[in-house]
């Protein structure tokens, strides 16, 4: 940019005419500015969009609601890792009513939690983050936040659903 | 051969060349052992672009494909086992050489002006090794590769202003799938050893240009002699590369790279992992300490390490190279540290 500047500066200056010369000089030098800016623009926009496209986009819709069958078969104090939508989530039996889910991601860096039974705990091998199973909170370890919650229940015809 | 020579040299300015590299001398001294490490990180980098476009012959990407062809390497290509397993020791070995080779120049002072381009430079190769030992570590999308993605881009996510973006961007969505394996092999195999190619041809130049920092002490009392670069100081690098050579190949035969389960996610992460070595030291701080804090510390130490041409530069007594010596000893002792706290704690 600049050394086309002082160019385009050395040119105008051969050809002299002082006043004139020294607007003419400002205008093309803004121009090139403006030009210049455009095509960056017109360079990043297109390229910073592409990158940014991913697998979200396809496909579209957000999964909100699942059936679960087979959690109805888990005994109390066990539990099952199952899809919700794209993210791994964990459904534990309490007791023969009692189920409790969560999205499995540890909220410190993303890990899939397990869950300790005879601990009593949700756990993170990461970073050895823990959270209460009863509550989803986050109770030892790096994990600054608790785990999203999920809603169960049985509808009428004897299903079980995982809600969002 | 001569006559190829002289043909070329009628149409090309080559005695300047020549001439340079007939005068070019290596300082000999007790510290001059360190002068070999930057050549043995090249060296790791060359066996880096072999192997790595040998295993390009074998290697699929794709959520599918990408751990059974890594399966079928290890398994039923002949000697393919051997070549991941180079593959893979000569990354972990070439980040430790450029360690060393870092550590070395900070003690020697070298970063100074006008060496500081060629420190800057070094900086960029070392960010850059890391960054192709992480996307490669995915490429073989087992258990661990799929965790420590996971850990990794959530960690650069953390940054400030553009973190979310950059992390969306390299998972390709806010999971990781076939299109994260995608990205990571682009930037593994085609960007990264562009722009590194690049770089490292810059800082080879730089360090033709000023040639080898002779430290502080030695210079003064004069307890130093030069020997030619070629042949002389050529034929050691040679030999010290053989040396190499005969570990990297001892270590890859005996000790073959193993492969884990494929990537499953609904499987949680397996007890007991954790990085590679050279990000132990930043693992043990997750653990101990909220992440923003964490990486905020390190950041804040890598960016006063980086700088240190700029708050201890050249003096003409050489007086207060005391404290840069103090931040290298507290440096290493803190990285490895952690490194065995770390360890310790698995
Ligand atoms: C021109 C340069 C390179 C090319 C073409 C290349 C290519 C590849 C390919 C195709 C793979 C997948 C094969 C597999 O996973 O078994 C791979 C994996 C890998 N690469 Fe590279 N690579 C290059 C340089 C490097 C460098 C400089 C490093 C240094 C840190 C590195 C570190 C790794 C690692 C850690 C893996 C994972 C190995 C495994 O577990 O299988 N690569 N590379
Ligand atoms: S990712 Fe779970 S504790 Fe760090």
């Amino acid at each position: 940019m600049s050394e086309l500047g002082s160019t385009l500066d050395r040119e105008f200056d051969e050809q002299a005419e002082p006043e004139t010369d020294f607007m003419r000089r400002g205008v093309v030098k803004w121009l090139i500015r403006v030009v210049s800016g455009l095509y960056a623009i017109a360079f990043i926009v297109p390229v910073v969009r592409f990158l940014r496209s991913g697998s979200a986009e396809e496909g579209g819709e957000k999964v909100t609601q699942i059936s679960l069958k087979a959690a109805l078969t888990l005994k109390p104090g066990e539990f099952q890792m199952f899809k919700f939508g794209s993210k791994p989530a964990i459904v534990i039996r309490q007791g023969p009513d009692d189920f409790k889910a969560y999205l499995a991601t540890c909220t410190h860096l993303g890990c899939t939690v397990n869950y300790n039974p005879g601990l009593r705990r949700i756990t993170c091998a990461c970073h050895g983050g823990q959270y209460d199973p009863d509550t989803g909170k986050n109770i030892a370890g790096p994990p600054p936040a608790p785990l999203a919650p999920l809603k169960t229940e049985v509808s009428s015809d004897g299903d079980f659903i995982v809600k969002a | 051969m001569g006559t190829l020579l002289s043909k070329l040299e009628e149409r090309l300015p080559l005695a300047p060349l020549k001439e340079a590299a007939l005068h070019k001398q290596v300082p000999i001294h007790k510290h001059a052992f360190w002068y070999y490490m930057g050549g043995i990180s090249l060296f790791f980098f060359l066996v880096q672009m072999v192997t790595g476009v040998l295993l390009l012959f074998h290697y699929q990407p794709g959520a599918e494909t990408a751990h059974a062809s890594a399966l079928r390497i290890m398994t039923k290509v002949d000697f393919g086992w051997l070549i991941r397993s180079i593959h893979s020791w000569s990354a972990n070995l070439m980040v430790g050489a450029i360690f060393v080779h870092m550590f070395s120049v900070f003690f020697m002072k070298a970063y100074q002006k006008p060496r500081d381009l060629t420190w800057y430079t070094g900086l960029a190769l070392l960010g850059m090794t890391f960054l192709f030992g992480f996307t490669g570590y995915l490429l073989p999308w087992d258990d661990i590769a799929f965790f420590a993605t996971k850990v990794g881009v959530d960690v650069a996510a953390g940054t400030p202003v553009i973190g979310k973006e950059i992390a969306n961007i390299l998972r390709g969505g806010t999971d990781i799938t076939g299109l994260t394996i995608q990205r990571f092999f682009a930037l593994h195999a085609v960007v990264l050893p562009g722009i590194f190619i690049a770089i490292l041809s810059l800082h080879l130049l730089l360090v033709q240009i000023h040639g080898n920092k002779i430290p502080e002490g030695v210079e003064r009392a004069n307890a130093y002699r030069t020997i030619p670069f070629f042949p002389n100081f050529l034929y050691a690098d040679l030999y010290v590369w053989l040396l190499a050579f005969n570990v990297l190949s001892i270590l890859a035969a005996i000790y073959p790279w193993p492969l884990g389960p494929e990537a499953d996610i609904l499987k949680p992460a397996p007890q007991g992992i954790h990085p590679e070595w050279y990000f132990m030291a930043q693992f043990q701080l997750l653990k101990m300490m909220p992440e923003p804090v964490a990486m905020t510390l390190f950041g804040a130490a890598g960016a006063l390490w980086a700088i240190v041409p700029l708050w201890n530069p050249a003096t003409a007594t050489g007086r207060r190279g005391k404290l840069a010596t103090y931040a290298g000893i507290a440096a290493a002792i803190g990285l490895i540290g952690l490194t065995i706290l770390a360890y310790g704690k698995l």
